[in-house]
Order: structure tokens, then C-alpha cells, then sequence
């Protein structure tokens, strides 16, 4: 038994000298995806949302017009002309 | 700056900052201990390297929720002997990885003894994986009874009956190529 544990003893392994290195590139890909990354990203997806939603509600359609802001353009109401007999 | 005297802690910590150079220190460190136990576990090095990669990774990810008062090497194995279980698991099928010669060439040794540390993984591999992994931690990686019931999460009368179990099968696996050793 007592060479048994010598031999046990001798069972230590050693990963390939560029192990290190590949870690840190896996935790790199992870970073790039990290929850501070992922949640500015939904942040600005819902803030887009919740603009289109808004415009909706307000303008009752949906356009490029509406949605730039646009649309009032074309019917421009500010300028009127007397109605000079 | 870092220097390499520096705890695990403090390189958690600078590493938890932003620092990779740190955490790759805390690879290097470690990666002896993580491949021992994956090595011994699943007896084939391709595996037990992407084992040895998911555990790191897996500890990056729960970097920041570490606790302090563990000692980061007792919670690596853990993770690595997990691994290796839930892999072992996976993969039922023994005559595979038991006694494949064919992948011996790529096992990489820390000492000049490859013939016998080839022998003896394989007897190891021809263990059960509890008796296996109690084998690992005790007589292997050299934690107490104590500590290897924390690690398995069994009680310590199980360690001590599963090491038993588990020396005796290994001698007797071992027994011919010791003897033929001796002639």
C-alpha cells in the first residue's frame, strides 16, 4: 500500500503552457458581453420603443414623417393671409 | 503593480477591477491543481483541458460573489471535480476512456515518471467515479478527510469507506504491473 501512495503522490498533471492565455481570451469574449454591455443595449432598444409607441399615440399614425417630426411641415398652418377684401 | 507574492485575494480583487494580467496570474497559479483533478478524473489531457477552462471560466464569472474566507484553490477542484463528474455522466460509456492508448501521447507530465503515472491514471480510470474522486482529493491533491467530505458534500464515514473501497480496487488493478515491476 505504501507504494501505492508514492505512486498516487506522483499523479500531478500540468495544462499546456499557452492555457493561461486561452482562459483569457474566453474571458475576454465574455466581457465584451457583460451585463453593463447588455444593458445599455437594452436600454436603447426600449428607449426607441417606447418613442415609436409615443409617436403612435400622439400623431395616430406612423410614419418617417412622424416619427422625424416632420409631417407639419407640408401643412404648414403658421402663416395665414388676411382675407383682404 | 503586480508582483507575485501577492495573496489570491488581493489579485481577485485587481483582477475584479479590470486587471488580466492578474487574473491570469491566478491561472497560472492554479492550473496545476485544476489539472490534477481533471486529469485524474477523466484520464484523457483534450478533456480535461476544456474542463480545466469551463472551471476558470466559470470562476471569472463568479469573481465578484467570491468569498473571501474560502481559499481559492479548495473552491477550483470543486468546480473541476463537478466538471468532470457531470462529463463522466455524459459520457457512460467506460471502454471509451478507461483503457485508450491511443490518447497516452498526449498526456503532458509534471515528472519524469511517464510510464507509471500512464498505469496508474488508467488503473484510476477503472475505478468507480465516487470511489474515484475520493481517491483524487485525498491521496492525490492531499485534502483531509474532512475537507474532501466538504468538497463531495458526503459525510466522512463515506469518505473513509469509498477510500477504502477505492485503494483496494486500485492495488488490486495495480497488483500485476507492481509485481511486474519488482521481476
Amino acid at each position: 500500500m505504501k507504494r501505492i501512495n508514492q505512486l498516487l503522490k506522483k499523479q500531478q498533471y500540468d495544462f499546456s503552457r499557452d492555457f493561461s492565455g486561452t482562459v483569457l481570451q474566453a474571458t475576454q469574449s465574455i466581457k465584451d458581453h457583460s451585463p453593463a454591455v447588455q444593458w445599455f443595449v437594452l436600454g436603447a432598444v426600449a428607449t426607441i420603443g417606447l418613442c415609436i409607441v409615443s409617436t403612435y399615440l400622439l400623431e395616430g399614425q406612423l410614419s418617417v414623417d412622424t416619427l422625424l417630426g416632420t409631417d407639419g411641415l407640408y401643412n404648414d398652418t403658421l402663416i395665414d393671409y388676411p382675407n383682404i377684401p | 503593480m503586480l508582483a507575485i507574492n501577492q495573496s489570491d485575494y488581493q489579485l481577485i480583487d485587481l483582477a475584479i477591477s479590470g486587471d488580466d494580467r492578474a487574473f491570469q496570474l491566478l491561472v497560472e497559479r492554479h492550473q496545476r491543481i485544476v489539472a490534477t483533478a481533471s486529469m485524474n478524473m477523466v484520464g484523457d489531457m483534450d478533456i480535461a483541458q476544456e474542463i480545466g477552462q469551463q472551471t476558470f471560466i466559470r470562476f471569472y464569472k463568479a469573481m465578484r460573489s467570491f468569498k473571501k474566507e474560502a481559499k481559492l484553490s479548495t473552491y477550483l477542484t470543486r468546480i473541476a471535480i463537478n466538471l468532470s463528474l457531470n462529463h463522466l455522466k455524459r459520457k457512460q460509456s467506460f471502454a471509451n476512456r478507461s483503457l485508450d492508448l491511443g490518447k497516452a501521447d498526449k498526456v503532458q507530465t509534471a515528472s519524469d515518471s511517464f510510464d507509471n503515472k500512464q498505469v496508474v491514471n488508467m488503473a484510476l480510470q477503472m475505478l468507480d467515479d465516487k470511489h474515484r474522486s475520493v481517491v483524487i482529493l485525498r491521496m492525490i491533491q492531499g485534502y483531509s478527510t474532512n475537507e474532501t467530505a466538504t468538497l463531495l458534500e458526503i459525510p466522512k464515514g463515506t469518505v473513509l469507506s469509498r477510500l477504502k473501497r477505492g485503494l483496494d480496487k486500485l492495488k488490486k488493478h495495480l497488483k500485476e504491473d507492481l509485481e511486474y515491476e519488482k521481476n
